[in-house]
């Protein structure tokens, strides 16, 4: 047995997960499906005194699109959503999906707990700020909404506090007309965890595109959106100058780390071959 | 919950039923191998990356030792052990062997359970590509034989199902 010894409640309802949650916040770590903490524990990286398990509680198992977004419970695996003909219509999570992982720790885990993990070069997070939505959090003080856009802090440190459970996040539909493309770079092929993920969405009207979004993380980068700027001047052309100059200022502004697998300089290369892949392929989809 | 952090729990593995109390640190790896005896499931890396530990979790590929045995909490489990009975390989197994598709065999139980998985997909009106069989076993790591007699077994075995099942 390699991780330090802990207590293992299994929560039966939301209730009980906040009360337990709340009363040793510091010590208490919340466990789904367990592919991003059981590592973390083997390597006792993370020492908790008491793990909370939420995977019995029925209510946080609840997947369904409405017309306007998606609303995927914490319980969720990762497997059940990419199976799912609801999430068809939001493009860059159906194409993000199959590419988390592999298949045996997308059949445990959760797209609720890749958010909480917050690996910034994590597919489900740069979908989530590109399609934009919210974070459900719940502790015995209440429960609190927040925007997709003020949940990742840093890499690995999100809004959530120690004694919140993230209880279910919402994706925005994509509109009428949204066309989005996904993409990520890894050193051994799918199942690596990438260098970076990459996404795009824009609304294709007439003949020119409004409304780009671009979204990249990775290592050093929590997953962050384009600056407006910078894709409006794409609403007007998606010329080869145009998707040079919008993927070259925004990579300047990602702050990339290196590690073991390549620089941050490397990195910062990448996302601009990336982004500007993505935005020709976008290109393509004009009449 | 008792004492010392262990915890009572009850998991039917290959059809039968078993109950004790586990310390809340043990994986469900650990519990297959050392408690019940099942060593047919390897542990490699103890950490998630290379899959000799895939068990069926309720018919899904799961990491035991990515998973807590208390976890497993009152779950259908199928080892390597359950997929034939002893001295009477599987189809799997069986194609497996005639690709050459391992060398030391550590691996091996890890991908039978892929497979079987993937033959499952199959049975449910899935037709996988060649990229998604590839997709699909880079699951599992193999260090001596390579992947391409894997692969071969894999896709024999998936054009094998889908010509039976339309029988």
């Amino acid at each position: 047995m390699r991780p330090a010894p802990f207590d293992y409640l299994a929560a039966a309802t939301v209730d009980e997960a906040c009360t337990e949650l709340g009363r040793d916040p510091d010590g208490t770590r919340v466990l789904a499906g367990g592919q991003s903490l059981v590592p973390l524990l083997v390597r006792r990286q993370e020492r908790p005194r008491r793990l909370i398990d939420i995977t019995k509680i029925g209510e946080l198992h609840g997947l369904y699109a409405t017309e306007r977004d998606l609303w995927v419970g914490a319980a969720v695996t990762q497997r059940t959503a990419e199976m799912s003909h609801d999430i068809n219509c939001f493009g860059v999570l159906a194409q993000a999906l199959p590419l988390v992982g592999k298949v045996t720790t997308r059949n445990r885990g959760t797209i609720c707990g890749s958010l909480a993990y917050a690996n910034p070069a994590a597919e489900i997070g740069v979908c989530l700020v590109v399609l934009g939505g919210e974070v459900t959090a719940v502790s015995t003080r209440g429960v609190r909404q927040i925007s997709s856009d003020n949940f990742f802090l840093a890499p690995r440190r999100t809004a959530l506090n120690d004694d919140e459970l993230l209880h279910t996040v919402r994706f925005n539909r994509p509109g009428v007309g949204t066309i989005g493309y996904f993409d990520e770079v890894t050193i051994r092929g799918a199942g690596d965890t990438p260098l970076l993920s990459a996404a795009v969405t824009a609304r294709i009207s007439g003949d020119a595109t409004t409304q780009v979004r671009i979204g990249v993380g990775g290592a050093g980068q929590k997953p962050v959106l384009a600056a407006t700027e910078i894709t409006a001047t794409l609403a007007e052309s998606l010329d080869d100058a145009a998707v040079d100059h919008a993927s070259r200022a925004f990579a300047a502004e990602l702050g990339f780390t290196g590690d073991a697998h390549v620089s941050a300089d490397h990195r910062r290369r990448l996302a601009i071959r990336i982004v500007g892949r993505l935005l020709r392929r976008l290109r393509e989809d004009l009449p | 919950m008792t004492d010392a952090g262990c915890v009572a729990i009850e998991v039917r593995v290959n059809g039968r039923t078993f109950r004790g109390d586990v310390p809340a640190r043990m994986s469900l790896a650990d519990f297959l191998r050392d408690r019940l005896g099942l060593t047919g499931t390897h542990i490699g890396c103890g950490e998630g990356m290379c899959g000799t530990c895939n068990v069926f979790l309720e018919s899904r590929s799961t990491r035991a030792c990515l998973m807590l045995a208390v976890q497993a909490n009152d779950a259908d489990i199928v080892t390597i052990e359950g997929l034939s009975p002893p001295g009477h390989p599987s189809k799997v197994q069986e194609c497996l062997v005639r690709h050459h598709a391992l060398q030391c065999g550590f691996c091996t139980p890890g991908f039978v359970v892929l497979v079987e998985e993937l033959l499952a997909e199959v049975d449910m009106g899935k037709r996988p590509t060649t990229n998604q069989i590839r997709e699909h076993l880079n699951s599992s790591l193999c260090r001596c034989t390579g992947y391409a007699p894997i692969i071969a077994a894999a896709e024999e075995l998936v054009a094998d199902r889908i010509a039976e099942n339309r029988r």
